[in-house]
């Protein structure tokens, strides 16, 4: 299953929409590496709301798209875990260290729009849709 | 006692068959969705290294009812040969109770690599 990734202004929006299996995990790493290098994004938000597990692969290939990204200078955000994933990762003892965590979106955003490099134009409502907003 | 779930496991999209299943076996036996989400995860860990590490096996899942244990500990039995060195009533009970996994899931091995 492809994930959509939507480019808003000069931040990149992932949003997991089903259970993903490791090659979909795979490929979206791939597939956001390459879109932050091709449209130089100043961020990137993986919203994971959708996510029922967060195992051991998920939350390193989290960890390594974080990694890679902030590689290129563009932080990374996730949002949206879960408070029963959160419960079972607390459990088991896996951690998204260094990667910044939120709750809600706008709160992501923040994070992606002081990076430097983003429009200060750029910032609104998250729920419009912007002229230079687009899947990619 | 509801029957066995079996899912066969043969690729990664498997892993993703088996955490499904093995949370919606975890609700319907009565467990919190924490909990149901941290047996998936556990189940998603074990069938993900049949696939790395085996290539094909099985997951089976069973609810089991009720709370005897099948397991009992007995520390009445010398098993270090000295008396000094029994320990103390109950230890091997409380260790397996530290160790015990979640109850509602019973996970089998069976031979040729299967869980």
């Amino acid at each position: 299953m492809q994930v959509p990734i939507l480019k808003q202004g000069g931040v990149l929006i992932a949003t997991i929409q089903a259970a993903l299996s490791d090659a979909d995990l795979l490929e979206l790493r791939t597939a956001l590496v390459q879109q932050v290098v091709r449209y130089r994004s100043t961020g990137v938000i993986v919203d994971v709301t959708a996510m029922d597990v967060m195992d051991s692969f998920a939350s390193r290939t989290l960890l390594e798209i974080s990694h890679m990204i902030r590689l290129r200078g563009a932080p990374t955000v996730i949002v949206g875990i879960q408070p029963e994933v959160a419960f079972a990762m607390v459990q088991l003892g896996l951690t998204l260290e260094d990667i910044p965590l939120r709750s809600i979106w706008r709160k992501a955003w923040r994070i992606c729009s002081r990076s430097p490099g983003t429009s200060t134009k750029r910032r609104g409502c998250l729920g419009r849709r912007h002229a230079d907003s687009d899947y990619v | 006692m509801a029957a066995d779930t079996q899912i066969l496991i043969t690729s990664d999209k498997d892993v993703v068959t088996a955490r499904q299943q093995g949370r919606a076996v975890a609700l319907q036996t009565g467990f919190s969705m924490s909990e149901a989400t941290l047996i998936a995860t556990a189940i998603s860990e074990l069938a993900r290294n049949i696939v790395s590490y085996a290539n094909q096996g099985s997951v089976t899942l069973r609810p089991v009812h009720g709370s005897k244990r099948r397991d009992r500990p007995d520390d009445r039995r010398e098993r270090l040969g000295s008396r000094d060195c029994r320990p103390q009533p109950g230890v091997a009970r409380r260790l397996l109770q530290f160790r015990r996994p979640r109850p509602g899931i019973a996970r089998r091995q069976a031979p040729h690599g299967r869980v």
